[in-house]
């Protein structure tokens, strides 16, 4: 902590140039996920083509201003940006009520996910560093890389198969049973969308155990893709901070080994993970569309996917440009956390 | 990667290396042969549960490239020939048959065909543009530099899989036949790589950039396409092979998530596993499970071979991880025991320990062999030694 400036001084200026940031990355994503998606042609021919006279397609087309110049659409698309307009889908809804409606559950599967990760990834970490190059240590890494390598579907059709179909503990789809979402959405005072505030909010345990078992499956089968990833670094950064010169120093102190471990190298061996957090949020959010897929979890991938079949390119530019807002969002976020809790970082 | 990333002039001036793995290892040796097979070294210099996981690897990524290339030959039906309809696992059909009345067991052969084609093309072609445009903005930074960074950037930041579609909507507005599908698919999943060979290569070219050879290059009168693709590029190539299979992993692992999304190719052009399981995936609660889970393993299957291979490279590359001689060094055994001692909860044993500890401290500060643990004393950005993918792209912080 011994820096020229003041610590504090210095966290706040790394943290507005890193808010600065934010900017340019979201220009950038939002530029290059618009221009990718208009290469090839306009969204309304691609719904509709061959389906509708060709006459009607360019009334469509007028209206919706695809035969201006590019560069007059990227400057509207920009603007509207700007005061949360995303567009409306080829069935006419807007796309930021889409957005509003599914994103908070998508932000619940990721919610419970990370709880997965958190509770299986680190004390498995630690365990593997603890057996380092024992059959305990192996067996972790191969069930890391067994997630690693199992995609997220397949996990969550074992998932499925063996919870849902063949023992019945579990609901086999779905984010809480059909007449609880009609009450979670009518009866709560507020409706947050994410399940399980509202049911928090209206108080019936029967609610709130209803949703509970609804989400255990996905948040496993999106938690344990992620856990991989945990374990590995957990159990790498453990090994390797347990040989760093500050280890040393405080058993050269004479502070006991126990305090070494968690309080010394345990607590530092974490930092990369919030570090990579930010890049888990991305991979997440790209597992998450599977997932939802998967258990017809009603948020925005499986809105995405949903409207990736119906050819709606216009929802799926809004929902992607969406999610890439979120994720360089989201990696700031992780970058504050990580230099608030890491004075190295404050450079 | 310190140390595998540097390289002295000396090095340099003996010639291209493609050889990096290993090289470092035993480069002083003279009775190495000139001429190996491909891979050997690579074997040659791992032990133990290293050199099995490797193996396993590669068998099992053998079979798949034996089984895509004979896939005619070994297939009973073809791809897109209809048998009978929802029939369970028998003699005639192995793995039983869809509801659409494909043999699974065909379907999962012709599948390992699609895989190897889309990986080959998707590596291939990202490797070609990501290192063609590292090195030329490596070598001539500026405002083109800045410029593909930024962008770069972006497409890193993107989720892959969304950045798939999106790429997949741009080159074939999401329909595709045969072999263009496959075309598009792996043009698709090409970007999601490209930034990655991009920063690699860029940062090795910066670095290689002021190395004495280059000037001589210069000096000699190369023109700056002789000095980039003649002399740096087979010196900043060394990281490629480990992001390649590590790459390979991924890309099926998209290709499958874009079948899934129903988003890849057409079933009556190409089979494709992920396809596949969805569309069996209605039809599970009604015991229909063959159609399902097998293509799912298979995609676990070659996924892991890759993964094995993909990570035993790493960790011959990477010095942190790097045994020598026996199956674990003298080090690694004291530190296995120092790890499992401290960890253990047991308080009885601590000051024994701390003595131990203390002692081996004072004999050996720093193990030979293994350098200081630079990420962990100053960057800020601290790199996870085990995951390369990430380790590559943030390794200029």
């Amino acid at each position: 902590m011994a820096a020229q400036q003041s610590p504090t001084k210095a966290l706040v200026k790394y943290l507005a140039i890193r808010a600065a940031l934010i900017i340019p990355t979201v220009l950038i994503l939002v530029t290059v996920v618009f221009f990718f998606m208009r290469v090839t042609g306009d969204p309304i021919t691609a719904a509709m083509g061959g389906r509708l006279p060709l006459d009607r397609i360019e009334a469509l087309k007028d209206a919706a201003g695809y035969n201006d110049p590019i560069i007059v659409q990227y400057g509207r698309f920009l603007w509207d940006l700007i005061h949360f307009d995303f567009g409306r889908t080829t069935d006419n809804h807007a796309i930021s009520e889409i957005l509003l409606k599914y994103g908070p559950a998508t932000l619940e599967l990721v919610f419970w996910a990370l709880i997965v990760a958190f509770l299986v990834g680190i004390p498995l970490g630690r365990l593997a560093a603890r057996y380092y190059n024992k059959w305990q240590d192996m067996t972790i890494r191969t069930f890391a890389v067994f997630f690693y390598a199992a995609p997220v579907f397949f996990i969550a059709l074992l998932l499925k198969l063996v919870f849902a179909i063949k023992l019945g503990w579990l609901p086999i789809a779905g984010r809480a049973s059909t007449a609880v979402q009609i009450a979670l959405d009518s009866k709560s005072k507020v409706n947050t969308h994410v399940n399980i505030l509202n049911a928090l909010l209206i108080g019936n345990p029967d609610y709130i155990v209803d949703v509970l078992k609804h989400a255990v499956l996905p948040a496993i089968a999106l938690g344990l893709l992620t856990a991989g990833v945990f374990i590995r670094l957990v159990r790498i950064n453990l090994l390797q901070t347990l040989r760093a010169d500050f280890v040393t120093a405080a058993r050269a102190r004479g502070v006991k080994e126990n305090d070494v471990v968690s309080k010394h190298a345990f607590r530092n061996a974490l930092i990369p993970v919030v570090t990579v957090m930010g890049m888990q949020i991305a991979m997440m959010l790209g597992g998450a569309i599977l997932t939802e897929t998967s258990f017809e979890w009603q948020g925005l991938g499986y809105a995405l996917s949903q409207y990736l079949l119906k050819r709606d390119f216009i929802a799926v530019q809004g929902i992607v440009t969406f999610i890439a807002c979120v994720v360089a969002v989201a990696s700031f976020l992780i970058d504050l956390i990580n230099a608030l809790i890491d004075p190295r970082v404050r450079y | 990667m310190s140390d595998v990333l540097e390289l002295s002039p000396a090095d340099a001036l003996a010639g291209p290396r493609f050889d990096g793995i290993g090289a470092e290892l035993d480069g002083n040796d003279p009775k190495r042969p000139r001429f190996q097979l491909p891979g050997a070294q690579l074997l040659a210099t791992t032990h133990g549960l290293q050199r099995f996981m490797l193996l396993t690897g590669v068998v099992i990524v053998a079979i798949f490239v034996i089984v895509g290339a004979f896939a005619p030959v070994l297939a009973p039906f073809g791809f897109a020939q209809i048998t009978t309809f929802n029939q369970p696992p028998s003699a005639e059909h192995l793995l039983g048959t869809t509801v659409g009345g494909f043999d699974v067991l065909s379907r999962i052969i012709w599948g390992a065909r699609t895989a190897i084609e889309v990986i080959l093309l998707a590596v291939s072609l990202s490797i070609f543009v990501g290192v063609t445009l590292g090195v030329i903005s490596g070598f001539f930074s500026g405002v083109l530099d800045r410029v593909l960074v930024l962008f770069m950037d972006a497409l890193y930041a993107l989720p892959s899989l969304l950045l798939a579609i999106v790429v997949s909507i741009m080159v074939s507005s999401g329909q595709s036949g045969a072999f263009s599908g496959i075309l598009s698919t792996s043009i698709s999943i090409t970007v999601v790589f490209i930034p990655q060979y991009f920063r690699v290569t860029r940062n090795a070219t910066l670095a290689a950039k002021a190395e004495p050879y280059v000037d001589a290059a210069r000096v000699a009168g190369a023109n700056p396409g002789r000095i980039m693709f003649g002399h740096i590029l087979p010196n900043v190539s060394q990281t490629i092979p480990v992001l390649m299979t590590l790459n390979a992993s991924e890309a099926i692992l998209t290709l499958a998530g874009l079948g899934f999304l129903g988003f890849g190719i057409e079933p009556n052009s190409a089979a494709e596993w992920g396809y596949d399981l969805n569309k069996a995936r209605p039809d599970l609660s009604s015991g229909y499970w063959w159609g399902s889970i097998f293509p799912g393993l298979a995609i676990v299957l070659i996924v892991t071979g890759v993964t094995l291979i993909g990570e035993s490279m790493n960790d011959v590359l990477n010095p942190l991880l790097r045994t020598r001689g026996g199956a674990t060094t003298a080090d690694e055994e004291e530190l296995a025991e120092v790890v499992s001692a401290v960890l253990d909860d047991a308080p009885s044993s601590d000051e024994g320990l701390v003595e131990a500890n203390a002692a081996s401290v004072l004999q050996e500060p720093d193990p030979p062999g293994l350098p200081d643990l630079p990420d962990l004393s100053g960057s800020p950005v601290v790199e996870p030694a085990d995951t390369p993918s990430a380790q590559e792209v943030s390794s200029d912080e």
